[in-house]
């Protein structure tokens, strides 16, 4: 048994392969005969990337059961950084083999370079993140081009980031949006109105707080999106959903950060995840 | 010092950081963290950090920046103290005692040859930890608001005690001795990652994580077996018996199921028969497997940092570098007033 997947573009892989890297060290993919999809946690909880690709989106897509595979993530993240953009990427394996197979080739070249990954022991159990999906929002609005590009988040972020590691985040019938960030030596208030927002739902009034080092991670991956489309809501996580240049869908959960509580914060210790 | 079952830990051991234990409690081992301060943190020729009227410091200042380190990551730690060695472990206590004092003649007459390289090797092995320091060590793990708890007897066995409950998340240690009290995730190397030069070579000192339960279904034994191999390889309670390393316990353990059927086969190591007495096998389980823990101790809660008791323990009566104090607390200062970072945990959990 065995797989076999395609893309002439190899920017979209790259791209989200290095952006998971970030975040952690090795992850599941799972590849069906419908789509391939990553879903990963990062080391510490906080947020949660789903990727997923329709069979329909790559050039070549063949699989006939479903497949676990786990990577480590660096090192996938150096071979696929050698491919040039115009490269034709394969990604090959076969069961009997605990390794896959990337080939890169250059457009109507017939030089091929072919690199090999050994497959990780996998014992993580599957976490269900069924009820993060099912999280109802009242306030959404889409990033997208000509006059909306995702890139004025990664500008707002880095306005903010000169004053603190936390970007607030606030949606009002009133005032459209609001991004700041408040620090010892002042503060930055980036305001966009409602009326300059193309596409969105503001039904009620929703604020979070949520950590700069995490969002500049995701946003990595502006250079290789259509569109985001932004979900927030009070004292939950921030829900972006990327669709990407070439198809490709990436959910990312960000856990916000809340108000200190007097002493200590009430605690779940049935929360022992096993690495 | 402990058991000697590191090859056998290889294959189940993994690296983890310390991402992986955020929002997480860890119980420590205070004697086993502090005596690792006391080795490592010295001067150039090896003499301990010390203030200006002549006291050892070296154990503050690993505390002290050690725990910040902890804090900023969101890590919950727990300091647990040993309390009253066992009977036991007074021959291996009053052993370590006079090969330190060996290590401190040569230690002295390296000196004496300017040999400093040397005489910073014995050196740290010299280290002796007296109760001064030990509620000086407390005092400051206090003030940052960290809970204590002071075992009964050995502080593993607390750790281990505390995370069969579920008030912490896995122990600390470098010992491997917390496996046989039934820690069930052991942590080693509980700092950042370091590089570390080993005889001019160096290595990473990554944080390893050991899970009990994982380590017993690879070697396909149960506890009171470890337990049983422990005696055979050696623990601070038993020398062990000469010849029997980590390899041969496991072998004879697995081919004979216990320590009482290896004893009753006649079996020779090294030409000699395998003699050990029974009541003595008998109160080294009793340690490990009936352990002398606090069931009872006050509830674990996290207060705020006392700043100024810090900077006058340290600053003041210590002679530690206001300026390098003051930054480090700033650092905690300004993470204490911010937001707090929750994880995706109970949203997960929420329907």
């Amino acid at each position: 048994m065995s797989f076999s997947l395609k893309l002439e573009d190899s920017r979209i892989l790259r791209g989200i392969i290095e952006t998971l890297a970030s975040f952690i060290e090795e992850s599941e993919f799972k590849v069906s005969p419908k789509e391939f999809v990553i879903t990963a946690f990062d080391d510490s909880m906080v947020s949660l990337l789903k990727f997923s690709m329709k069979k329909e989106d790559f050039d070549a897509y063949n699989c006939s059961k479903e497949f676990k595979i786990s990577l480590n993530l660096d090192d996938l993240d150096k071979i696929l950084k050698r491919s040039a953009t115009d490269d034709t990427i394969e990604v090959e394996f076969q069961e009997r083999e605990q390794k896959i197979k990337i080939k890169m080739k250059k457009r109507d070249s017939k030089r091929v370079r072919t690199f090999s990954l050994s497959l990780l022991d996998t014992d993580k159990q599957e976490v269900s993140i069924d009820n993060l999906q099912k999280i109802e929002y009242f306030v959404n609005w889409v990033m997208s081009p000509p006059d909306f590009t995702p890139d004025l988040l990664v500008e707002a972020i880095k306005d903010a980031e000169i004053y603190s590691d936390i970007l607030n985040v606030k949606a009002d019938e009133k005032n459209g949006l609001v991004f700041n960030s408040t620090g010892q030596i002042g503060e930055m208030e980036y305001n966009i109105e409602l009326d300059d927002l193309p596409e969105k739902k503001i039904e009620e009034t929703e604020m979070g707080a949520y950590s700069i080092t995490f969002l500049k991670k995701i946003l990595k991956l502006a250079s290789i999106t259509e569109k985001v489309e932004i979900f927030l809501k009070t004292d939950y996580p921030l829900k972006m959903i990327f669709t990407l240049l070439n198809g490709g869908i990436l959910n990312y959960f960000l856990a916000p950060r809340v108000e200190k509580d007097e002493f200590e914060e009430e605690e779940d210790m049935e929360e022992f995840d096993e690495f | 010092m402990g058991i000697k079952i590191n090859e056998l830990v290889n294959e189940v051991k993994r690296t983890i950081t310390f991402e992986n234990l955020f929002n997480k409690r860890v119980a420590i081992d205070a004697f086993n963290t502090i005596y690792q301060f006391l080795a490592i943190i010295r001067q150039r020729d090896g003499t301990l950090l010390m203030d200006d009227e002549g006291n050892v410091t070296s154990h503050l200042s690993g505390l002290f920046y050690r725990t910040i380190n902890f804090l900023e990551h969101n890590i919950r730690p727990i300091f647990v103290f040993d309390g009253i060695p066992s009977e036991l472990k007074l021959d291996t206590i009053e052993e370590r005692r006079k090969i330190k004092e060996e290590y401190k003649e040569k230690m002295i007459k390296a000196k004496e040859a300017e040999d400093f390289r040397e005489a910073k090797m014995y050196a740290q092995l010299t280290s002796k930890l007296d109760k001064n320091m030990i509620e000086e060590s407390k005092k400051l793990v206090n003030y940052f608001g960290i809970p204590i708890i002071d075992a009964s007897s050995e502080g593993e066995a607390q750790s281990a005690y505390l995370v069969q409950l579920g008030d912490a998340w896995a122990c600390a240690s470098q010992d491997y001795d917390t496996l046989l009290f039934g820690g069930e995730r052991l942590i080693r190397n509980f700092a950042v990652s370091r590089t570390v030069k080993v005889r001019d070579t160096s290595k990473t000192l990554d944080i390893e994580y050991i899970s009990l339960e994982k380590f017993l279904e690879n070697l396909k034994i149960t506890r009171e077996q470890l337990v049983e191999m422990g005696i055979l390889i050696g623990t601070d309670f038993f020398p062990g018996v000469k010849g029997i390393g980590q390899h041969t316990a496991l072998d004879l353990i697995k081919e004979h199921g216990s320590l009482e059927n290896i004893l009753n086969s006649n079996i020779k190591v090294r030409g000699k028969e395998i003699n050990i007495d029974l009541e003595i096998i008998d109160r080294i389980k009793q340690i490990f497997l009936n352990p002398d823990i606090k069931k009872e101790y006050p509830k674990l809660v996290w207060k705020k940092i006392d700043y100024a008791k810090i900077q006058e323990l340290l600053i003041e009566q210590h002679n530690f570098s206001s300026q390098r104090v003051d930054n480090a607390l700033e650092r905690l200062k300004k993470q204490e007033l911010s937001k707090r970072q929750v994880t995706l945990d109970s949203f997960l959990k929420k329907s």
